[in-house]
């Protein structure tokens, strides 16, 4: 009935929107302006991740006898030399069997913690802090502290003692990345396998175990890099008789700087970046066919 | 009707002994958590074959009793008994029950078909046998074209009947559901209520049902236990809840109600005459089995508004009154309206009628009558003071 009056009040008043500015079209650069330098951080802090591992290709691949950047041509002669030469060979070999050992004893022991120990409470505090614990000590404390035992236990200098070490510093890795699988499953889930007839036992291997699977996977993964390319254990426990990659490295370093050497980190690398990958994949399949 | 029906349940209730002829009992069941009680004295008695909700608001305690029944929780103190067989010391997949979950908790790395054949497999059933079974299963809930299909590829209602097959598969005697449908829009909820109800009639198992949707609870059961603050506050059939609550707890939970002040004149089993104190009136009204009230007891009474209707001040018998007062509000609502009295005293009652009786001839300001349309779902409750909903 009023609703004339009431227009002609409502143009009376002082048009805010269009005094405010706010609304008032920009120029294209400036709405742009955030998105680039987002993206500009993006780009930086991806090349300064990246950058020296990049830097290990043409150092690898340089035809000369040296050590230089940029390399003066391009060679495959110090991949060719790696792979003839049978001290990286078995460096290689060494590493890999180390290090899936390690991975072997992470993934069982961190699995059976992380199916086993409550889902809260003071347990679940203080064993967590317990498994976490080696990877706040600094290894060479843990090398000395291994010392004595693995003495006396006939492990020291030996592929198996040196596994060991590295799969007690990869259980975090599993432990944290199974729990984290365990506990975003639905809790009805063991309860409805019980339900439908289904031993605790059973539960575990037919319906939790498969379902963390890429929990395990991730964990896996992570120990077998950290063991990969791990120094300090390998050096102080497993001597000169276990000559894993880095130990090779380090010692072949000490009196020649030769670009075999970068090859040498050239292949590490691509070897750590393709595990890498195909535990994406796998993981990538698994969702896609699960959940 | 339900005179016979009521008497029978009383003594079902009170004759708690272990008995075959009982798909479930629960004797007696205390459950609490860190000193809180929430399962506090439950008793219940299921026949086989009976569909039977716990019905109550969230936290009442009926999610525990059913733990409690599929063993997944102890019981502080209690028994469980599916025919006469005390299950405490049967752990959970030695129970033989179908759970039907309100996640519906479907295997998501096994296909439907494989999520049926779990429970099978379990009971060394395999080769042409398991198949055979499987495949009735999906055919009974209709998902023989899915079989193969993961839960994540599944619809809601789809999940829910994989689930109920799951449950069915392995031929229960006892089915555990808890809340399964609660997360599914109306439409869909009220089909597969249906679906539950005929397969429930053909297949003739023993149902517990928890939930906290009154009109579901009507729909499926056959009876109803309401729980409020860890005990059961009534059970009964559904009509029989409905037309004698117990208490104001139970009138106020199951359907509308308007609640006035009365004072008992005279109570005897079955029926008693009040006074209702804001219009002075004299009525008899429903009141349980067993008479709790003596001569000048104060008490609530239960009106249910479409046991109501508004009609002219002095314009009818006083016989049937139940208040005067100001018609405040009156708000059609479809097929009927809903109208609001205010009594000089402070009392509000709904009223919810067909339009064309005097009601459209009324309106708001007008000095009106509320009257009993009809006295059969009057009820007399107790007063007490957590009794009454805001």
């Amino acid at each position: 009935m009023s609703a004339m009056t009431d227009a002609s009040s409502v143009t009376d008043l002082p048009p805010i929107v269009q005094r405010t500015g706010s609304l008032r079209p920009r120029p294209k650069w400036l709405l742009a302006a955030p998105r680039v330098l987002w993206g500009a951080c993006i780009a930086v802090i991806l090349f300064y991740v990246a950058l020296p591992t990049l830097f290990v290709f043409p150092l690898a691949l340089t035809g000369g006898d040296v050590l230089t950047f940029p390399p003066q041509s391009l060679s495959l002669v110090h991949i060719q030399n790696v792979i003839a030469d049978v001290m990286w060979r078995n460096a290689f070999v060494t590493s890999i069997q180390v290090a899936l050992m390690a991975a072997l004893i992470a993934a069982v022991i961190g699995t059976t913690l992380a199916a086993v120990i409550p889902r809260r409470g003071w347990l679940r505090v203080s064993l967590e802090a317990t498994v976490a614990l080696p990877l706040v000590i600094p290894p060479v404390v843990l090398a000395v502290a291994w010392f004595g035992p693995w003495s006396s236990l006939s492990l020291l200098y030996t592929p198996l003692g040196v596994a060991i070490t590295h799969a007690f510093l990869g259980l975090p890795f599993v432990y944290l990345n199974v729990a984290g699988a365990i506990n975003s499953l639905d809790p009805q889930l063991p309860l409805a396998a019980r339900s439908l007839g289904a031993r605790p036992a059973v539960v575990f291997t037919r319906i939790t175990l498969p379902l963390v699977v890429p929990g395990i996977i991730a964990g896996v993964v992570l120990t077998l890099i950290f063991s990969f390319d791990e120094l300090i254990l390998a050096l102080f426990l497993g001597g000169g008789a276990v000559a894993t990659l880095p130990v090779s490295i380090w010692g072949q370093i000490q009196y020649a700087t030769s670009p075999d050497i970068a090859a040498v980190a050239m292949i590490a690398t691509l070897l750590t970046i393709s595990a890498v990958g195909l535990a994406l994949g796998i993981q990538v399949a698994m969702r896609r066919r699960g959940r | 009707m339900t005179s016979e029906s009521n008497q029978a349940l009383v003594n079902s209730e009170s004759g708690l002994e272990p008995s075959p002829e009982f798909g479930l009992q629960l004797r007696g069941l205390k459950k609490s958590f860190h000193g809180v009680k929430v399962v506090e004295d439950v008793n219940l008695s299921i026949k086989v074959g009976e569909f039977v909700t716990l019905l109550g608001p969230s936290g009442s305690g009926k999610t525990t009793c059913l733990n409690m029944v599929a063993g997944f929780l102890l019981p502080d103190a209690g028994e469980v008994l599916i025919k006469g067989r005390d299950l405490a010391q049967v752990p959970p997949e030695r129970r033989g029950l179908g759970i039907v979950f309100q996640s519906y908790a479907l295997f998501p790395h096994m296909s439907v078909a494989k999520n049926i054949a779990f429970p099978l497999k379990r009971r060394g059933i395999k080769g042409a046998e398991l198949k055979e079974r499987v495949r009735r299963a999906l055919v009974q809930v209709e998902l023989e074209q899915r079989a193969e299909a993961r839960p994540s590829e599944l619809s809601g209602g789809q999940q829910q009947r994989a689930a109920l097959a799951r449950a069915l598969v392995f031929e229960p005697s006892l089915i555990l559901f808890d809340e399964p449908l609660g997360a599914l829009d109306r439409r869909l909820r009220e089909h597969l209520q249906v679906q539950l109800r005929e397969m429930h009639e053909r297949l003739g198992f023993t149902a517990l049902y928890v939930t906290h949707d009154q009109e579901e609870a009507l729909r499926l059961s056959d009876r109803i236990a309401i729980m409020n603050e860890a005990r059961i506050a009534q059970i009964g059939a559904c009509e029989d809840i409905y037309k004698r609550p117990q208490s104001a707890f139970v009138a106020k939970f199951l359907g509308d109600a308007n609640m006035l002040k009365v004072t008992v004149l005279e109570c005897a089993p079955r029926a008693c005459t009040v006074r209702i104190e804001d219009s002075q009136a004299v009525m008899q009204a429903n009141h349980g089995e067993e008479s709790r009230f003596e001569r000048g007891d104060q008490a609530l009474l239960v009106a249910r508004p479409e046991a109501l209707t508004v009609s002219p001040a002095d314009g009818y018998g006083d016989a049937t009154l139940l208040v005067r007062g100001e018609l405040t509000d009156r708000v059609f609502v479809g097929q009927d309206v809903v109208s609001t009295v205010d009594t000089p005293q402070g009392a509000r009652i709904s009223i919810r009628e067909r339009p064309e009786g005097a009601i459209g001839q009324l309106s708001v300001g007008d000095q009106v009558d509320v009257v009993w349309r009809t006295l059969e779902s009057s009820a007399v409750v107790p007063v007490s003071a957590g009794d009454l909903p805001e």
